[in-house]
């Protein structure tokens, strides 16, 4: 329910903008620009969601990164462990920079309550609020539906129901990992290659593709924050909350498509700390914008109480739900994501073979283009026909992989 | 045929004139009254008369037998022991006036500063000094050659070189003895006065002298004198009588100087002359061009003043409070340009009559409508329409006046050939009405109502509403010449609306509204013209409905909620003595004792003590009956101003001033929006207080031509509200566990240059102030910035502007309007954090940054229609051209989070110049 952030200030599209700008005869009202860090402030990030689902828990520590750095800094070397009420202790152990695992499978549990505490690995401690399991739901119905986005584009939109009879869950958040099937439209079995090279030319040859690049499956996982509540609502249900949405001619939806949502009951400081997380980072109004600040989570250092922690600890429920869709079933008629497939044909012109050989090399190793001939060739002869296609047309690994995933269904 | 002539309780002067044209009149009358004997002259020639009957009555037994005599010759004898003078304009009109009653309110000196433009005429009747200016004093009495007179017998082989000149000044009309006039010689006062019987002597240098005698009152005498022996001479002088072509009173030419409380004064009819962005005359716009109020920006609505918060402001139409006195989130103002009247800004000290506001009041009043017989205003510009019409209801007694505004930008937005922008909705209006009648010279009433609405939406699934409505019924009394008094009712309302019907099944109509009642009474009493005092007491009830949704549809599964209303009773009994100490020292003394009562029925959290407040702290729910007093606070309010003369036209003033304020808004954004809400002070959430010093020095030059000043002051408040980072604040049940309180501080000092008059006239400012908020606490989460002060969002060290207008004719004129601030605090990000797989900001103490400064230049180009004097209407046409240096000054900076990316972005209002035309027309 995006309504409950509106509550949050007032929040005024962009769009809205232009329309005062038209009124004004404005060109641009809304301009991105540059941003260089200044005083950057060296933060440890902590992200740690322990779910009721029985597996290797996960806790991501990092730290925060100026703009102009391509990424975070793990923190590495840290010592992180989960202690519950009856002062058992979840060891973890770093697997991946920055990433830490269980040392063992475990679940949280309704009743028990559990705070995580950390050492990093200069000596510096901190510790979380004591939290527990919420209430555990699951997702009634995850269903797809043809609508239409805020810009009046069509397309196919991903929605959920839920229901908690008990009226304690009230706090969800969705995350969501979407698997979607790509067909290459001009497969070709063969790649050129360079059997042999004299000075004054190249051999061509063709050579068997090692897989077959005709379907691939591509893999993408939710980034953004998708959170709803049903505190003002007369029952704890939520119904047609949107997920996600494709416009029509989303390489997404061009074939056949799988969407796996996860729904994560968590507790109201959780769903505090996400939703002014949301807020500050879609803060679209012109007149008045949200006052930002620093968020504070539930995690402290004991060392320094005035240092600054960003993250949450939280312990939350989860459900989740896995559904098909073709594109036929929904979008039929409308305009599907197409590949521009031209034929790129090197010609050789006044240039001597050798040089036009060498070009010829340079679109073999080129990452975005494949070899498609446009006239019939030989196989076991050498090869004189160069022309070439736009990779992705000619072969869907460059966006996906070819193993079907296991949970998939065709 | 008889014509009354107003009369001024000032001053008449008029132009002697040379009879030898006058006809020579034959007439005789016996016992008669003159106001038949003027008839009868009126009858003979076609010279006409002006005088009120009452000055003539006394004179009703006239005789007299004149042939062939001058009408000059009949006017002296018949006025001959009378008061009353006369004299004869060119046009054949002979205007009487009973000269000894005006020269009693005349001031010593008078005539002998006459010979400059500029007369200051100090009155007694008033309290406060006026200081009338009469411009036009153009026509000064006619130059006759001089004329030569000798006196003494020549005496041969006389070998004295100075001869004694003497003899007795007498007024022609009453034969009194003229005492105290000063006899002039060669241009040089050689120290010879009339004595107490009209006798004056000096000593003249044989042969030829000018002499003048100056005569407080009377025509000057001038005449070559050749003595040859020492010689008497009697003079007689007629009173000096001037003609004046217009007289302009300008009883505030030293106001700024003289007056003990400063108010700003915004000219609203000069506001018309500033170019503002679109066309759109804004009355408080121009306010912010003067030093001390400013707005966060170009586009953000509310007034900063003197570094308060945009809440501080007390603005009231008629009396009425307008909580959101703006359109289109302030870029436009929502009150009528006009049915405006008069607008005064009180930032330095406020009247003790006003309170309830930390940091200023704006009193606008509208202007008195009808009476001056049916007339209208119309104006259409690029954004509005807005006509205004006044009407007669019974004549010179009562009138009516209605105004209305509104926008037409919706019907442009549709006609727009852009389907995105088709759901889109801004509209406005606003309407106000008055009825005026003065219902007999001593008691007046007027009743006022206004209403604005403004409607937008953003998406297809959400209409946004405001509203603003304001009454007023105000009845003046005037008991006698000491009392007087004013009984005001009133009564604003301030709401939104918000309305979502979007996919799903949550459609729901969210709303909020205060609204506020108070009965005023005011009384002046003038005890002295040393002191006076103003009194009175006024009580107002607020009821707010703190928000309410309500589910829309069927299918709507939105729970129904309401939060408690909310009362409180805001009462108060002022008092103002206005102390003339000295002649220089004024002292406006005022205290005002507000008391505030927070009333059931309704419920109150009681929160631990010593930790911070939230769900877990809370201890237990107090219920409380309908008007039980929950809470009460208040205090005595003084306010205290001095003023100090250092002249006519400089003047120092301090003042003190200490205010509560019992409303807050609630709001978690840089700037306001029409979707704030006011809060009640209660049992959790304390009043506002201030306390402001001020010290300034106000000097005027060139008779007030330039008009100087310079003020500084330094201002505390406490418990300024704030929140915690991202509070929720609609529909929060619990709010107090997201507010902070905290401290204001701010300090500055104002310079403003104005120029009035001439072709090249405006204004200058500058201000250098700071603006700091504190947000302390012992725990963590209730500090900002550490517990320091840090800027607030409004504050913007350097604020320079420039208006200027020109001129050139009647008809056209040039204005120009220069602004440069320093750029407002911004809380930047300190850097970005990844989380969940998308990249965030991270931000840090508040306000740390500045967007890039501030500056605009605009232009308008006023013509005014012909000036000709019997056409139906007036036209005027305003071509501007709002930021022509197409300036694209940033207003806002944010930071979003698209595909996981952070993308910074700024915005900017108006980027580009832009241009508009706005045509007025009077009727």
């Amino acid at each position: 329910m995006e309504l409950y952030t509106r509550f949050r200030g007032i929040m005024i599209k962009v769009r809205f903008v232009l329309v005062f700008c038209i009124l004004s005869l404005i060109s641009s009202c809304v301009d991105p620009f540059e941003i260089e860090t200044e005083n950057f402030e060296n933060i440890l990030v902590i992200n740690a969601t322990i779910t009721n689902e029985l597996k290797t828990q996960e806790v991501l520590l990092t730290r925060t990164f100026k703009f102009e750095d391509d990424g975070p800094q793990s923190e590495t070397g840290a010592t992180v462990r989960i202690i519950d009420d009856a002062n058992f202790e979840y060891t973890f152990e770093e697997s991946d920079s920055g990433v830490y695992r269980s040392t063992q499978e475990f679940a949280a549990t309704s009743g028990r309550t559990y705070r995580m505490s950390i050492q990093t690995a200069d000596g510096r401690s901190y510790i979380s609020d004591v939290v527990t399991l919420p209430q555990e739901t699951s997702i009634d119905n995850v269903y797809p539906q043809r609508v239409s986005n805020d810009d009046g584009v069509e397309g196919l939109g991903i929605f959920v129901d839920t229901f908690d009879p008990t009226g304690n869950s009230q706090y969800y958040r969705y995350e969501f990992e979407e698997t979607y099937r790509i067909v290459a439209p001009l497969w070709y079995q063969f790649d050129l290659v360079v059997t042999d090279r004299t000075e004054d030319f190249f051999v061509f040859g063709v050579e068997d593709r090692s897989e077959d690049g005709t379907v691939c499956f591509k893999t993408e996982v939710s980034n953004n924050i998708n959170i709803a509540n049903t505190t003002f609502l007369e029952e704890d249900r939520i119904t047609g909350l949107q997920v996600n949405f494709m416009p029509a001619n989303d390489i997404r939806i061009a074939d056949r498509y799988s969407i796996l949502v996860r729904q994560y009951v968590q507790s109201r400081d959780a769903n505090g700390f996400y939703e002014i997380l949301s807020s500050f980072s879609e803060s679209e109004s012109l007149f008045s914008q949200i006052q930002p600040g620093f968020i504070t989570g539930n995690i402290v250092s004991e060392t320094n109480p005035d240092e600054k922690v960003l993250g949450f600890f939280d312990v939350s429920s989860v459900s989740e739900q896995r559904i098909f869709v073709n594109r036929n079933d929904f979008l039929a008629d409308l305009p599907v994501f197409e590949l521009d497939c031209e034929l790129v044909v090197p010609e050789q012109g006044l240039d001597d073979l050798i040089t036009f050989h060498q070009r010829v090399e340079g679109f073999i190793n080129s990452s975005a283009v494949s070899y498609f001939p446009n006239a019939p060739i030989q196989i076991d002869q050498p090869i004189n026909v160069f022309s070439f296609i736009p990779r992705v047309c000619g072969d869907c690994r460059v966006i996906g992989k070819v193993s079907v995933p296991d949970f998939w269904v065709d | 045929m008889r014509k009354y002539f107003t009369l001024f309780f000032f001053l008449f002067v008029f132009k002697s004139w040379a009879q030898k044209e006058e006809p020579l009149i034959s007439l005789s009358f016996t016992n008669s009254d003159v106001i038949s004997v003027l008839e009868k002259i009126e009858e003979k020639t076609d010279y006409r008369f002006y005088f009120v009957d009452s000055w003539l009555k006394d004179q009703d037994n006239v005789s007299g037998e004149y042939k062939d005599s001058t009408i000059t010759k009949v006017l002296e004898k018949l006025f001959e022991n009378t008061v009353i003078t006369f004299y004869f304009t060119e046009d054949k009109r002979i205007i009487l006036a009973p000269n000894t009653i005006i020269y009693d309110e005349l001031p010593q000196g008078f005539f002998g500063a006459f010979e400059k433009d500029t007369l200051i005429v100090e009155t007694r009747k008033k309290t406060k000094i006026v200081s009338p200016i009469f411009t036009s004093i153009n026509q000064s009495s006619k130059k006759d050659k001089i004329e030569t007179i000798t006196i003494g017998k020549a005496v041969r082989d006389n070998s004295k070189q100075e001869f004694k000149f003497y003899g007795y000044l007498k007024n022609v009309q009453t034969g009194k003895p003229l005492v105290n006039a000063i006899v002039i010689v060669n241009g040089n006062n050689v120290g010879a006065e009339s004595n107490d019987q009209g006798y004056f002597e000096t000593e003249l240098a044989a042969g030829a002298s000018i002499v003048e005698i100056n005569a407080f009152g009377m025509e000057p005498f001038k005449k070559r004198v050749v003595i040859y022996n020492d010689g008497r001479y009697d003079v007689s002088l007629r009173e000096k009588i001037e003609f004046l072509d217009e007289v302009v009173l300008s009883t505030e030419a030293n106001s700024n100087v003289e007056e003990v409380v400063t108010k700003t004064k915004i000219d609203v009819k000069e506001s018309k002359n500033i170019p503002l962005a679109l066309g759109e005359r804004d009355v408080l716009k121009v306010a912010t061009t003067l030093p001390g109020i400013t707005t966060a920006g170009e586009g953000a609505a509310g007034y900063n003043v003197r570094g308060g918060k945009s809440d501080q402001n007390l603005i009231l139409l008629d009396d009425a409070v307008i909580y959101y006195p703006q359109h289109f989130f302030g870029i436009f103002s929502a009150l009528n340009p006009f049915a405006l009247g008069d607008v005064n800004i009180y930032k330095n000290n406020i009247p003790a009559q006003y309170g309830g506001r930390l940091s200023s009041v704006f009193d606008l009043t509208t202007k008195d409508g009808g009476l001056d017989g049916f007339k209208g205003e119309a104006s259409i510009g690029p954004v509005t329409g807005n006509v205004l019409i006044e009407a007669p209801i019974v004549k010179d007694k009562a009138g009516v006046m209605l105004g209305g505004r509104g926008a037409y930008a919706n019907w442009v937005l549709r006609s727009l050939d852009e389907e995105s922008l088709n759901d889109s909705e801004a509209s406005f209006y606003d309407v106000i009405a008055k009825y005026n009648h003065q219902i007999s010279k001593k008691t007046k009433i007027e009743a006022s109502a206004y209403l604005s609405r403004d409607d937008f939406s953003i998406t297809s699934d959400s209409l946004y509403i405001y509203n603003n409505r304001a009454f007023s019924l105000r009845l003046n009394h005037r008991f006698n010449e000491k009392n007087k008094a004013k009984l005001a009712l009133s009564n604003s309302q301030y709401k939104f609306n918000i309305e979502f019907d979007g996919q799903s099944n949550d459609d729901f109509e969210l709303g909020y509204d205060i609204n506020e009642t108070e009965l005023k009474l005011q009384l002046d009493y003038f005890y002295n013209s040393k002191l006076k005092f103003d009194y009175g007491i006024a009580s107002k009830l607020y009821t707010v409905n703190p928000g309410n949704i309500d589910p829309i549809g069927e299918e709507s599964n939105i729970q129904a909620l309401s939060l408690e209303k909310e009362r409180g009773l805001e009462s108060a009994a002022f008092l103002t003595a206005k102390i003339d100490l000295t002649k220089k020292l004024t002292l406006d003394a005022g205290i005002r004792y507000s008391i505030y009562n927070f009333l059931g029925e309704g419920t109150q959290n009681i929160y631990q003590e010593g930790v911070p407040r939230s769900e877990e702290t809370l201890l237990e729910t107090l219920s409380f009956d309908k008007n039980e007093v929950i809470e009460t606070y208040g205090g005595p309010e003084y306010r205290i101003a001095g003023r100090y003369l250092l002249g006519t036209d400089f003047s120092l003033k301090a003042s003190y001033n200490k205010t509560f304020q019992f409303i807050h808004t609630l709001s978690n954004n840089t700037t306001i929006s029409p979707i704030d809400t006011w809060k009640l002070s209660d049992l959790n959430i304390e009043p506002q207080s201030s306390q402001q010093y001020a010290l300034g020095a106000y000097k005027n030059f060139e008779g007030g031509t330039y008009e100087l000043s310079v003020e500084g002051f330094y201002k505390e408040s406490k418990n300024i509200v704030d929140f915690k980072t991202g509070a929720e604040i609609l529909l929060n049940e619990n709010i107090e566990t997201e507010v902070l309180q905290g401290n204001g501080k701010s300090y500055g000092v104002e310079f403003l240059l104005k120029k009035k008059k001439g072709k090249l006239y405006g204004w200058l400012g500058y201000t250098y102030s700071r603006s700091f908020i504190q947000l302390d606490s012992d725990f963590r989460e209730e500090r900002v910035n550490g517990g320091e002060f840090f800027p607030s969002n409004f504050d913007k060290p350097h604020d320079f502007s420039l208006v200027a207008n020109y001129r050139f004719t009647k008809r056209f004129s040039l204005a120009t309007n220069f602004v440069y601030q320093t750029g407002r605090p911004v809380t930047f990000p300190v850097g970005s954090f990844t989380f969940n797989g998308s990249d965030f900001t991270v931000f840090s103490d508040r306000n740390k940054f500045r967007i890039p400064d501030f500056y605009r230049l605009d232009l308008g180009f006023n013509i005014e229609g012909n000036h000709k004097k019997n056409k139906v209407g007036h036209s005027f046409w305003t071509i501007s051209i709002y930021n022509v240096l197409g300036r694209n000054n940033p207003f806002s900076v944010f930071f979003v989070t698209e595909e996981g990316e952070v993308k910074a972005l700024q915005t900017s209002i108006f980027s580009v110049p832009v241009p508009s035309i706005t045509y007025n027309f009077k009727f």
